[in-house]
């Protein structure tokens, strides 16, 4: 087990520049999960971790050792791939017991090592089978069978649970978590999914075209986004944002306008902003006494189950609001919307930078 | 309806017709006149029922011949696919893009290469007095090796120009089947810390099994059809060091004696050889894939 510590870490494949210099500390047994948008170079980051892609410029240290220019095979890392990557021409024990039979172990201690795994992932009844004839579920599972049976000091998962259906996804996850509070093992894993994301972290690393947008607890993402682009993408459904205007204490856009000397701000010069609010911090009911008032019409309903969720329409914009299943509202009703101030989140227009 | 009905009929007839006057009707007519006496420059031709086979069972030139043409197979078939495996694998480590594009068309020249085309060139470079090959040896030992009429050198010099031949082409179908093979199981073997060597011994040439199996027996098949290359580079010599089946049965039935019926009893017996074997071979292959 062992700490990860990348300093100021380039990838450039030719002239095109895909990271920029990240930096982060991973402590030992934390679980740390990069997230962010297709492209935004979160795998490809894993891939420098794992030694499968160069690292152009800055340094890499797993475990206080310097790992920028190891062989992948030298790191101690094993990875878990999107798409199993498992040896198709090996079963099910051959593919867990490859990486064993070059580390110089007998054959009882590979065949011990082995079992203990197969039962940690209840694969015993499949040793024989091929990976063709498994489904996807259980060939992910031999792949992180095959990843844990090397002892390793960082696992590395890339998408590992993009090519599984809802329900299989789901527990594997739980699968995943409760893998790490047995071992403990450093782990970084990787993900477009944020339910993945928030479920999983100790700390999620925020990524957006090859920058950190955030790094923190999921909680802090999801009540502090440091960012329009944090806020935008964590949470769902989406918080809802608008655009508008400070003008002194008062903020005035075309939804509502508003006084905020409440907030704890940092106003400077500023005078473009967005501000933010979950359709989760929205209400029908006053639950404040400062909250402020909407008035506005359902324009279109979803029934999500426990919740419904309501597009309302007020003062030409649109704004989502999620109601419990109990305030069941018809398309063209007229409603009054409450919105919570102090669950405001205020953002720079310009930079994107959080002012509350 | 009709006409989609009749579309595999108007599409068979054709090669069907082609098929039986070129393979059916020497075939029937070979296993015929196995069971003659027929001579070239000689009437009078009667049925004489098993007794050429009889006889080519007492013929140790026959026998020769046999050997001859298993050793032949063995050495180019497993030679070609060795030279494939080694040039794929090379040219998959160290060359890409243009170069490689540019190196498998080079490589593939030789089998474009017509077969007889390629035995005189081979032929000339093997020459003690004026090849390419003997000179830097004839000039380091003073002595020229006389390749294709050495007893142990013969069939092994014609083999290596047909290993040259299908090796390089093979070698360049297995690089881009290399090429097609999805990256990930190389990664997840780069992290489970094989050698180079390793990877392609354990992952790679495994995944491309079926594939490989499959050109062995078209190299098997291909192999069979050796008569251009030996008939030109040594015509059987050093005496019948390098005369395959189809070579002795061409001199027995036209260049040595005229015997007809006996070289058609060879080309029966060898056709039944060739099938029984490919049969067996081919499932006990499938039976072992299965596994």
């Amino acid at each position: 087990m062992s700490s990860i510590s990348c300093r100021n870490l380039v990838k450039k494949y030719a002239d095109l520049q895909v990271v920029h210099g990240f930096d982060l500390e991973i402590a030992d047994h934390e679980f740390v999960v990069f997230l962010g948008p297709s492209g935004c170079g979160k795998s490809t980051i894993m891939r420098m971790l794992a030694g499968l892609e160069e690292i152009t410029e800055g340094e890499l240290h797993i475990g206080g050792v310097d790992m920028t220019d190891a062989e992948p095979g030298e790191r101690g890392v094993a990875m878990v791939f999107q798409n199993y990557a498992l040896y198709p021409h090996m079963n099910v024990y051959k593919n867990i017991a490859f990486g064993l039979r070059r580390s110089g172990l007998s054959k009882v201690q590979i065949e011990n090592k082995v079992r203990d795994v197969v039962k940690m992932l209840a694969l015993e009844d499949y040793l024989e089978r091929k990976p063709a004839q498994l489904s996807g579920g259980q060939q992910q599972r031999v792949a992180i069978a095959r990843a844990i049976v090397k002892t390793p000091d960082v696992f590395l998962f890339d998408e590992p649970l993009s090519n599984l259906d809802a329900k299989l996804r789901h527990q594997l996850r739980v699968e995943i978590a409760k893998l790490h509070q047995q071992l403990k093992t450093t782990t970084v894993f990787v993900t477009h999914d944020q339910v993945e994301a928030m479920t999983l972290a100790d700390r999620i690393v925020l990524m957006n075209a090859g920058n950190i947008e955030q790094v923190g607890t999921p909680k802090q993402l999801y009540t502090q986004p440091s960012t329009l682009f944090v806020a935008d993408f964590i949470g769902s459904p989406a918080m809802n944002l608008f655009a508008g205007e400070l003008q002194g204490m008062r903020l005035v856009s075309p939804i509502a306008s508003f006084d905020i000397s409440d907030q704890n701000l940092d106003f400077s010069m500023v005078s473009n902003v967005t501000f933010g609010i979950r359709p989760q911090h929205l209400s029908l009911q006053k639950k404040h006494r400062k909250d402020v008032e909407l008035k506005g019409v359902v324009s279109f309903v979803e029934f999500l189950g426990s919740e419904v969720m309501l597009t309302i329409e007020a003062n030409g914009c649109e704004i989502r609001l999620l109601a419990s299943e109990g305030e069941v509202l018809q398309r063209g009703v007229e409603v009054t919307v409450y919105l919570q101030l102090n669950r405001l989140h205020l953002f720079d227009t310009n930079t994107g930078l959080r002012l509350n | 309806m009709k006409f989609k009905n009749n579309l595999p009929v108007v599409f068979l007839t054709p090669p069907m017709i082609l098929l039986a006057v070129l393979a059916f009707v020497p075939t029937i007519a070979a296993l015929v006149i196995s069971f003659q006496n027929k001579e070239l420059g000689r009437t009078g031709t009667q049925f004489i029922g098993f007794d050429n086979y009889l006889d080519l069972f007492s013929d140790r030139r026959f026998a020769n011949a046999m050997q001859v043409s298993l050793e032949w197979e063995a050495i180019t078939v497993i030679g070609t696919m060795l030279l494939a495996v080694l040039v794929a694998v090379l040219l998959f480590e160290t060359t890409r893009g243009r170069t490689r594009a540019l190196l498998c068309t080079l490589l593939i020249i030789p089998v474009l290469l017509p077969r007889v085309t390629a035995a005189f060139v081979w032929k000339f470079m093997f020459n003690p007095l004026l090849g390419i090959i003997n000179y830097p040896i004839r000039e380091l030992t003073g002595a020229p090796i006389e390749f294709l009429s050495g007893l142990q050198t013969a069939l092994i010099s014609v083999a290596v120009v047909d290993i040259w031949q299908w090796g390089l082409f093979f070698g360049v179908i297995l690089l881009k089947l290399l090429e097609t093979l999805p990256k990930e199981p190389f990664e997840a073997a780069k992290l489970d810390r094989v050698k180079t060597w390793e990877l392609y011994a354990y992952v790679a040439i495994p995944m491309l099994s079926a594939p490989i199996i499959s050109l062995t027996f078209i190299k098997m098949v291909e192999s069979l059809r050796s008569f251009d290359l030996i008939y030109v580079m040594t015509r059987g010599g050093p005496g019948i060091v390098t005369e395959t089946l189809d070579m002795y049965a061409f001199s027995q039935g036209f260049v040595e004696s005229g015997r007809i019926s006996y070289a058609s009893a060879m080309a029966v017996l060898m056709l039944l050889a060739t099938i029984i074997t490919f049969t067996i071979i081919f499932k006990w292959v499938r039976k072992w894939q299965n596994v």
